[in-house]
């Protein structure tokens, strides 16, 4: 590499020549940036709000939330009626509400249908039980496949359902969102509410996985 | 859409930890994104119709987009097109101020922080 600094003595300046300036950043990452100098400057947006809605889905929000309103369905037979009647209202006794959690409903895994929830259209999804998806429910893979061929594909995530186990497919859209309540697993019969949340895992509550008990 | 019978889904760990966000730029065009639509600016309904129509178009160019930085340019393009097609700012702004931030970041010495000068939008 050339030990010279920059020469801004031409007008065709090369930048290949040498890394004395900061990295160019990528496309999107500089559109990003022009999109929030323009809105910082009209007023819009603020530096703080932003930065406290990053660290809130981070670290704060996530299917920990979903894993507590499943255990207490698993012990309370009255939360669970109230929960598949009227979801969003028994998950706000929780105090889990509002941005995308606006109209949820739950569906209910049984020994004869297994539910599997999946957006077509984008990557509609219950954020203040689930928080922000995973990379893999927002790929194209999951979200055709799924409708088309929902048994091999929770194969593919090592749930081999029975034949005879009917799965159903929800698609959540912008204006309702869907939780799999599933079933309690067997030999869970003596564990407490805090312990059956540890085995509600975010695939049991979108259908690509169950709650399993670690041995 | 060809099948890819032997593809595998990038399926991640079962439990519950997972990096939210692959990059940065993620984190910050999502947090852009929710915030100016709970400032009134437009509704999620709304961005969701654009977001839905971008991530199409995209697939015309590539199949079998990833739910990583392809779903995330899809994103970008909607927000970009929401906020041309509200009024709140228009594509020769947006690609102005842009290459202020390319200027910046090659006439700034590496470690320096990296500023743009004001301009009067």
């Amino acid at each position: 590499m050339n030990s010279k600094e920059h020469n801004h003595s031409h007008d065709d300046h090369d930048h290949d020549h040498d890394h004395a300036h900061s990295h160019l950043p990528s496309d999107p990452e500089l559109r990003v940036k022009a999109i929030e100098t323009l809105l910082l400057s009209k007023g819009l947006i603020d530096s703080a709000t932003l930065d406290e809605l990053i660290d809130t889905y981070e670290n704060n929000i996530g299917p920990q939330n979903g894993a507590k309103v499943v255990a207490k369905a698993w012990v309370d037979n009255d939360y669970k009626k109230r929960l598949l009647e009227d979801a969003t209202s028994a998950i706000r006794e929780l105090s889990y509400q509002g941005r995308q959690g606006e109209n949820m409903v739950v569906v209910e895994n049984t020994p004869e249908i297994h539910n599997v929830v999946v957006c077509t259209l984008c990557s509609c999804y219950p954020w203040p039980v689930l928080g922000i998806p995973p990379t893999w429910y927002k790929s194209d893979e999951y979200r055709s496949r799924t409708v088309r061929e929902p048994r091999k594909v929770l194969s593919e995530f090592g749930l081999n359902l029975d034949p005879n186990v009917q799965i159903k497919v929800w698609d959540s859209t912008a204006e309702l969102r869907y939780l799999v309540l599933p079933m309690r697993p067997i030999g869970s019969e003596d564990m407490s509410e805090d312990e059956l949340a540890k085995l509600v895992t975010r695939n049991s509550m979108i259908g690509t996985g169950i709650p399993e008990i670690v041995k | 859409m060809n099948l890819k019978t032997n593809y595998k889904l990038p399926f991640t760990s079962k439990n519950n930890n997972q990096i939210v966000f692959q990059s940065p730029w993620h984190s910050q065009l999502f947090a852009i994104t929710v915030q100016l639509s709970e400032r009134g600016n437009f509704t999620w309904k709304e961005f969701v119709e654009y977001f839905g129509k971008s991530l199409n178009k995209a697939r015309i160019i590539k199949q079998n987009l990833d739910g990583n930085d392809d779903y995330f340019n899809s994103w970008l393009l909607a927000l970009e097109e929401i906020i041309i097609s509200k009024e709140i700012g228009n594509s020769k702004i947006l690609s102005i101020i842009k290459d202020d931030w390319i200027n910046a970041y090659l006439s700034t010495p590496h470690g320096d922080p990296v500023k743009i000068k004001q301009r009067s939008i």
